[in-house]
């Protein structure tokens, strides 16, 4: 049998393994030893599924007139992503930006923070308090990782 | 297959039966020793916590393990809730590639590319295990299992697997033999260590451009009721034993050849 190339590759180990964090539930004993692996494996197949949605976008995506990130935006996340991963931080959700640009947002509980690349090649970290207050500062993109660092602190991821 | 309900091991059985060899580029992504285990009612989540002090020079991050519980219910009106508690930590090494995982039903320990050896990452568990053991105080094991997660990375952009795997699915000759994609999983008794495999394989996005990737997956474990820490370490010898065949049994010469 010969392998053929696609585009759109299918997902992996969906079918039969469940998220790591179902391990042990209802306490029976689970099926498969929980592989770190396999946990970043699907957190990395979940966010290239949303980034190639967002790649999607046109102008106006959100009839107020947005434009889709650019590519400098996607190269910013890129690096976001990379540090993440090296840091074993899963980034919770990927999205667009109305200003133009994309976020990467974590979510824990009630607490929320997001990194956001903008198509002018600039960073934000945004952090939003259960009540409701949000701090939010630029960053440069040497500082990513210590950005990470604060994000994983302030929200115990 | 009662031979692991005390601490008397047949060591015959570590025996293997098929030449296991050692390769300068082992394909392991990850290695993963797992303990379920049973603990007092009274074990909380905060004796798990202070393993985090015990051992936080070797695992200097520390993140909490959630358990996510969904809930969706369809008739007249569609609705969903879902809830989150935490079940225990995952503990990081400061290169990221250890990883303790301690939980209140379980031990896990994995050390991700590059793997070294067997008997360092034995060691490395048996240490975190002694300090699990000591804060959550576990009355059973109630499954040992040992998965090595493989990814053999193929030169090509058509790869003809037959070449180098001899587990593999099987299309029907009369239907076109080319593949984009496909995830497999086989349960493998193992009767005469009273184990059982399961064996993964998928193809994963190539870690290099002009390759294909395979992850050949292989869990071998041993469930079991009365098993004590002594007898768990020596069915971990038997089952690592046993996923090193699972895994020469799989491959041909081609594949050993990528690992040389």
């Amino acid at each position: 049998m010969e392998y053929l190339a696609v585009a759109d590759p299918p997902p992996i180990y969906r079918a039969f393994e469940g998220s790591r964090s179902l391990t042990g539930v209802s306490g029976e004993i689970p099926q498969f030893s929980p592989s770190e692996f396999v946990h970043r494996l699907k957190v990395d197949e979940r966010l290239d599924r949303e980034i190639a949605e967002i790649r999607r976008l046109g102008p106006n995506w959100n009839s107020y007139g947005a434009e889709p990130p650019n590519a400098q935006a996607f190269d910013l996340l890129e690096r976001i992503r990379t540090a993440a991963h090296s840091l074993s931080i899963d980034i919770t959700r990927i999205v667009p930006s109305a200003d133009g640009g994309v976020g990467a947002c974590f979510v824990r509980g009630e607490r929320y923070a997001h990194i956001e690349a903008s198509n002018e090649g600039d960073l934000s970290l945004a952090f939003l308090s259960p009540s409701g207050e949000s701090v939010d500062r630029e960053i440069q993109t040497g500082e990513i990782r210590e950005a990470l660092l604060s994000i994983r602190s302030q929200l115990g991821i | 297959m009662l031979w692991y309900t005390d601490d008397t091991v047949e060591t015959s059985l570590i025996k293997p039966r098929l030449q296991v060899r050692h390769y300068t580029r082992a394909p392991i992504t990850e290695a993963i020793i797992d303990f379920r285990v049973l603990v007092p009612e009274s074990a909380r989540l905060s004796d798990l916590s202070r393993i985090e002090i015990e051992i936080k020079d070797r695992y200097p991050t520390a993140k909490r393990r959630m358990l996510v519980q969904g809930q969706m219910s369809a008739g007249d009106e569609v609705s969903a809730s879902a809830k989150q508690r935490q079940t225990g930590y995952l503990f990081y090494s400061a290169d990221g590639k250890d990883v303790f995982q301690a939980d209140l039903d379980g031990f896990t320990l994995s050390r991700l590319a590059p793997y070294e050896s067997w008997q360092p990452f034995r060691e490395r568990a048996q240490r975190e295990w002694s300090v699990y053991e000591r804060f959550l105080a576990p009355s059973a094991i109630q499954r040992v299992a040992v998965r090595y997660i493989n990814t053999v990375d193929i030169p090509g952009s058509n790869v003809d697997f037959d070449e180098y795997f001899l587990t593999i699915p099987k299309v029907g000759p009369n239907l076109p033999q080319g593949l984009s994609g496909f995830l497999m999983q086989l349960r493998i008794p193992q009767p005469d260590i009273g184990a059982e495999a399961i064996l993964t394989q998928t193809i994963k996005p190539p870690s290099r451009p002009n390759f294909v990737s395979v992850v050949l997956d292989i869990d071998v474990f041993v469930q079991s009721h009365s098993m004590t820490p002594a007898s768990a370490w020596e069915v971990l010898e038997i089952l690592r034993v046993r996923k090193n065949e699972l895994f020469e049994g799989s491959i041909t010469d081609k594949a050993r050849r990528l690992f040389d």
